[in-house]
């Protein structure tokens, strides 16, 4: 039985009024790849931004139960979130570097933590671009702008720069939506190589794309977890009736 | 059967009029550039007159302002007006980007909309105003550092820097923060999402992302400083002597009404003169950031 | 309906503004800005006088003899006062020369013999107060401790009788006729004011510097001064007064003259003016102007 890297037990979330996650309870094993799947507005990336906190700038949420990583509740009153998102970084669905230099980019993570070294920035810097694959292609013009890249690359930079500050979890969202098909291929691959270090949890629109990479995959509705099981069981053989619609394209 | 309408206009009026307007809209940008050459044209031949009579250098660095004496030396004011536009930048620059970073991110929404309302109002009020405020207020309130120092009680470049800093800062604070909302919200939520604290988020990404903004405001207040004249007359005392912090100066802005009225023949070419001194300068500054805003904008593409 | 109205309003502000613009001009000195505050009527004369008039000289007046050509012009639409400002040096030259049928000066005619020929009328008294912040109780100033001050050798108003601190000296600016009247009878060039000396344009402004400075020494044009602002302080002993000033015990003070060439006769023109400048109508329009009537 694989490790559980993070948990989620009786989990609550409400936007004001609305009550967006309703008691989700979810295992997210170590060094695998955990999809996440659904319709639109189901709360996928709901649910991943409260395995960084993220959802803690915005005012009207209220969050109940347990966010649990390597066994400490995240939401604890002595936790420090900087801590946690260094712990747990996070690819957004549109590529967003800083407008800096490649470099300063990749650096970012590591500086703000301390690092201050220049031989240890270059090398940290160097390790996390060839680990997302980008090394080879950008490695001449570190100090040019990160935005004069084009979007797949700029995707892959930012994988790069989340993996600066060595995370020992990836949430990725949506990651390859706004990209064309040769770079989402490239970045499917990227996630195969990293899993053996990280673990993933991804949310996808795309099912081809879950089924493609992940080990397990959740299906959300309304805010709850329908069905949560190996990816070849929830493609080939699920429990739910819903989850079979879904899957056959019949509604989502 | 499908329909077949004609592509072709019928009507030339509306061509007519779309020509008419384009003139209109030419002759009004014509307008403004012919009025710009002829400022300059005339600043140069009525400011050149009293260079060409005392020479460039005795003008420009004489140190001697004795227009009864036919002495026309504007070194002290040229260097009055550099520090007082200098000092109250440098403080006005931080402080107003800090309360805009403030205004746009920190505070909550109530305050921040009154704070707003308050700046917006400073903004408008007549430098006259703050001229009497600062002759009752702020030049008695320096007599006392003064008086330490040994000095005689007067207006002082102290007082011109505060009033200046406090009329600018408006200006930075509103195109600031305005820059600094317009940052895409996306870099701050990676900062945060790498690690950072709300601070580092706000100051190591998004103000340096406003950065072309937060230039741009710094222009205008620049631009606003070594141009104010009535507010400075009235707290900077008028001696026009080399300056000193605590001790009278006169700015090239303000030695301009001042013998206005009496002046004649080549005390009023003078005038003329430093007319022109400031019309340079006012140039120059302009050019020099809209470089440095190219280049800002450069490494950003 | 909006349309016509905006229309019929944009027509009025335009007729508004053309009237302002066409005022009689007569000649090259009187402007508007000097006119009367409240621009009397003008007076029906007996004889349809006609003709120019030239003067010229002293600067130092212009502000009371534009205000009295302009009152006079006013009154005799015939009329043309030309005031051509040179000094009043070149005011009492061309008198003599005859080039002006009238000069102006603001300083007396010197005695010794280089300026004979001409009669000086005076026909207005401008006195000058020094001044000190209200809690400033300085009993009297001599001419030698005010030159002292004013050029830098006294720095101390305990060096002049009063309390231990820096003199603060407020000046006018360069071309100020006051400026010019006060060294010249302080005794000392201007050239000499101390450097540092702060500098304000405007009487008004000297006296709001003064009265906020409790250290501050200033000097101003007798009519406006306000002793519940500043207290005046008296010269040679003598404290500044209206009576002070025509009995002449207070010195510091000089008189605005109109020169005719003695022996010659004015035309009709010129002496309307000279007795318009000397009668009530002109004199009040002297006091109108912040100076002391002759009568």
């Amino acid at each position: 039985m694989t490790p559980v890297k993070m948990h989620t037990r009786a989990l609550n979330l409400f936007y004001g009024e609305v009550h967006a996650l309703k008691g989700v309870d979810l295992d997210m094993p170590e060094q695998c790849v955990t999809a996440l799947i659904g319709p639109s507005g189901c709360g996928k990336s709901t649910f991943l931004k409260t395995l960084n906190r993220m959802n803690d700038t915005i005012a009207s949420v209220r969050i109940s139960g347990e966010v649990v990583l390597d066994g400490e509740d995240i939401y604890a009153k002595n936790v420090d979130v900087t801590t946690l998102r260094k712990k747990a970084g996070m690819v957004f669905q549109s590529p967003n570097p800083f407008p800096m230099s490649i470099y300063d980019n990749i650096a970012y993570g590591p500086r703000i933590h301390g690092e201050k070294k220049r031989i240890v920035l270059d090398e940290i810097v160097e390790q996390s671009l060839r680990d997302a694959a980008i090394w080879d292609e950008v490695k001449d013009r570190l100090k040019k702008p990160a935005l004069g890249l084009s979007g797949g690359q700029q995707q892959r930079l930012c994988i790069a720069r989340s993996l600066a500050t060595k995370p020992e979890v990836l949430l990725m969202d949506e990651p390859t939506s706004a990209l064309d098909p040769i770079s989402t291929s490239k970045i499917e691959e990227l996630i195969d190589e990293l899993k053996r270090d990280y673990s993933i949890v991804i949310v996808t629109h795309n099912m081809q794309q879950a089924a493609r990479i992940s080990d397990y995959t959740a299906f959300f509705l309304l805010g709850e977890v329908v069905e949560h099981n190996t990816t070849g069981d929830v493609f080939s053989n699920p429990k739910d009736r819903r989850t079979e619609d879904y899957i056959t394209g019949r509604f989502g | 059967m499908t329909n077949k309408t004609s592509i072709l206009s019928g009507r030339r009026t509306k061509s007519l009029v779309e020509r008419i307007m384009n003139i209109i809209f030419l002759v009004c940008g014509l307008a403004s550039v012919v009025s710009v050459v002829f400022m300059t044209v005339y600043m140069v031949v009525s400011g050149g007159a009293i260079i060409a009579e005392t020479g460039v250098f005795r003008f420009l660095l004489g140190h001697v302002w004795n227009p009864g004496g036919s002495e026309f030396g504007i070194l002290p004011m040229i260097l009055s007006s550099v520090l007082a536009t200098l000092g109250a930048v440098l403080i006005a620059l931080p402080v107003g980007v800090l309360i805009a970073v403030f205004l746009a991110k920190l505070s909550p929404g109530k305050l921040a909309t009154a704070m707003r309302a308050f700046i917006d109002l400073l903004a408008g009020i007549p430098s006259v105003i703050y001229g009497l405020l600062g002759a009752l207020l702020l030049v008695p309130a320096i007599f006392k550092l003064q008086a330490a120092a040994g000095l005689p009680n007067s207006g002082s470049l102290l007082a011109a820097i505060v009033i200046l800093v406090i009329m600018i800062l408006p200006t930075i604070i509103s195109v600031s923060e305005t820059a600094i909302r317009s940052v895409p919200k996306q870099y701050e939520e990676a900062a945060l999402a790498l690690g950072s604290t709300r601070l580092q988020a706000i100051f190591k990404v998004t103000v340096p992302a406003a950065k072309s903004g937060i230039v741009a405001g710094m222009v205008l207040g620049t631009g606003r400083a070594i141009g104010e004249a009535m507010a400075v007359m009235m707290v900077s005392g008028n001696a026009a002597i080399m300056p000193e912090l605590l001790r009278p100066v006169r700015l090239l802005t303000a030695a301009i009404p001042i013998e206005w009225a009496y002046s004649s023949g080549l005390h009023r070419q003078a005038l003329y003169g430093i007319g022109l001194v400031l019309f340079v300068f006012i140039m120059v500054i302009n050019l020099l950031l809209r470089q440095v805003m190219k280049k800002g904008g450069a490494q950003d593409e | 309906m909006k349309k016509t109205f905006s229309l019929i309003l944009a027509a009025v502000l335009v007729a508004i503004s053309v009237a302002g613009c066409g005022t009689k001009s007569g000649n090259t000195t009187p402007t508007p800005s000097s006119a009367p505050t409240d621009a009397s009527t003008p007076t029906p004369t007996a004889a349809n006088l006609s003709g120019g008039v030239k003067t010229g000289g002293s600067t130092s007046v212009e502000k009371v003899m534009t205000a009295l050509i302009y009152q006079f012009q006013a009154d005799n639409r015939e009329v043309t006062v030309d005031y051509e400002m040179n000094g009043s040096g070149d005011g009492i030259k061309n008198t003599i020369s005859g080039l002006y049928e009238l000069g102006h000066s603001s300083r007396e005619l010197k005695s010794d013999g280089s300026e004979d020929g001409l009669t000086a009328t005076a026909y207005a008294i401008d006195g000058i107060a020094v001044v000190v912040h209200k809690d400033n109780s300085i009993a009297t100033l001599t001419a030698a401790q005010l030159r002292g001050i004013y050029t830098g050798e006294i720095t101390n108003w305990k060096e002049v009788g009063g309390s231990d601190a820096l003199i603060t000296v407020v000046t006018r600016e360069e071309g100020s006729g006051t400026r010019s009247a006060f060294s010249e009878l302080i005794g000392f060039k201007e050239a000499e004011i101390l450097t540092s000396a702060t500098v304000q344009d405007s009487t008004g402004a000297v006296q709001t510097t003064v009265s906020q400075n409790p250290n501050a020494i200033g000097y101003i044009s007798f009519s406006d001064a306000d002793t519940s602002k500043v207290n005046t302080v008296p010269y040679e002993g003598v404290a500044v007064s209206e009576a002070a000033l025509k009995d002449g015990s207070y010195k510091l003070k000089r008189e605005f003259y109109l020169l005719t060439k003695t022996g010659s006769t004015l035309s009709p023109a010129a002496q309307a003016f000279f007795d318009f400048v000397l009668s009530a109508e002109g004199q009040k329009i002297v006091s109108e102007k912040g100076l002391l009537p002759i009568r």
